[in-house]
């Protein structure tokens, strides 16, 4: 069986190009500014992290599990695989990240 | 020099030759006119207004006339100019006035963007300003209405104009639009303030202009900093009820009611995010206009927006 996008080992790196510019207040609720499409995106805590995360370097997504899994204080376990794997399809799907190294 | 100054004569003279420049704001807009009840209804509802003598500048020119067509003499209709340019499809005559307003909205929204402007009234007190973004039948208008006549300034019951370099807010105090139940409403809430014509079956349904209290058409350049951004809804026999509300949720509402926030790009996401700096976020519902002012009145300002801990 073919692996989905986002379940493919090839590590994530946000894309380069973008120069997000990010608000956070209460250290929960997040928003970024994408000045390559004009877009403004709210992020969840678990979103926020991830896309920071690949701001800084690319990983893959069982690396990703395990930071976020770490940065929460949760087990890694189906939910929390679930949410990271759909915020890395709609990330992919914004053309906020990709797929390769930086 | 104010328009309230002149003689119904006068002020038709010029609204007919030249026109007249009136300061509104941050902006001046110049109308010109030969529509009878258009000048008499200008007078009542812009009598506090200062006309600007001096430069012969104007940001927004609006002319309002009779076509000339040989329609005129079947229907009596006006036309509104935007720069010579017609605008929109002809309007009853006796409705001009109303479309003087609306028109000189959208010509605001499709011409200032050196500000970011949102869609939502903004009343100001003690030197902090509540924005008060909402769609249509919300009961925004009356509220801020409501507020104005109850010792609130009126910024405007339309647009939020904010300033991205330092983000105060400016006024652009104009007649508050009333509609439908919202018209006789603030005729027995507020007795004595000053209406202009009824206008009935307009797309809005009725509608009716409530002249500004002249102290805030008298301040109309002291901009000042917002300190709440509040969600009104009018519920009925609903007790007022003010419920905090996510300053992230609020950032993308407040751009989805933002008339140029995609044309100010990242100076309209930087202007937005410092509002959120500065502002506490709530949803309010609320069914008795005196239940609301009091709700209003027990605000209190933040720091971030400069109000001094105790």
């Amino acid at each position: 069986m073919a692996l989905s996008p986002s379940q493919n080992p090839i590590p994530w790196v946000a894309a380069p190009d973008r120069k997000l510019t990010w608000r956070t207040w209460d250290e929960a609720e997040t928003v970024v500014y994408d000045p390559g499409s004009g877009d403004t995106h709210v992020l969840d805590p678990i979103s926020a992290l991830v896309l920071e995360r690949l701001e800084h370097q690319p990983m893959t997504r069982d690396a990703l599990f395990e930071e976020v899994g770490r940065e929460l204080g949760v087990d890694v376990d189906a939910t929390l695989r679930g949410h990271v794997d759909k915020t890395l399809e709609d990330f992919d799907d914004l053309g906020l990240i990709a797929q390769g190294e930086a | 020099m104010k328009v309230g100054e002149l003689t119904i004569t006068e002020l038709g003279q010029r609204l007919a030759f030249g026109g007249v420049d009136l300061h509104v704001g941050p902006i001046i807009v110049r109308l010109k006119t030969r529509i009878a009840s258009l000048v008499e209804n200008f007078a009542t509802l812009y009598a506090d207004y200062p006309i600007d003598t001096r430069t012969g500048l104007a940001d927004i020119r609006v002319t309002i006339d009779r076509p000339k067509s040989l329609r005129r003499y079947l229907w009596p209709l006006s036309v509104f100019k935007l720069e010579g340019r017609q605008c929109f499809e002809p309007f009853a005559l006796s409705k001009a006035f109303a479309m003087f307003e609306w028109g000189l909205n959208w010509s605001v929204m499709n011409d200032v963007h050196w500000m970011l402007n949102i869609h939502s009234a903004v009343v100001e007190r003690n030197g902090f300003c509540a924005i008060l973004p909402a769609p249509p039948g919300s009961g925004k208008s009356t509220l801020c209405a409501a507020l104005v006549n109850r010792g609130w300034r009126l910024f405007s019951d339309e647009m939020a104009l904010i300033q991205p370099i330092d983000g105060r807010i400016r006024p652009m105090p104009r007649p508050i639009n009333l509609k439908n139940n919202a018209i006789e409403l603030m005729r027995s809430y507020a007795p004595d303030a000053v209406f202009g014509p009824l206008f009935e079956y307009t797309q809005k349904g009725a509608v009716r202009h409530m002249r500004p209290p002249i102290d805030s058409v008298e301040r109309m350049h002291e901009t000042a900093l917002p300190s709440w951004v509040i969600f009104p809804r009018y519920e009925k026999d609903s007790p007022p009820k003010l419920t905090h509300y996510s300053k992230a949720q609020t950032l993308i509402r407040l751009a989805q009611n933002a008339f140029n926030y995609s044309i100010l790009r990242k100076v309209g996401f930087d202007t937005l995010a410092t509002l959120m700096d500065r502002c506490d976020c709530y949803e309010f519902v609320y069914s008795n206009l005196d239940d609301a002012v009091e709700t209003f009145n027990n605000l209190k300002p933040t720091e971030a927006a400069g109000a001094v801990s105790p």
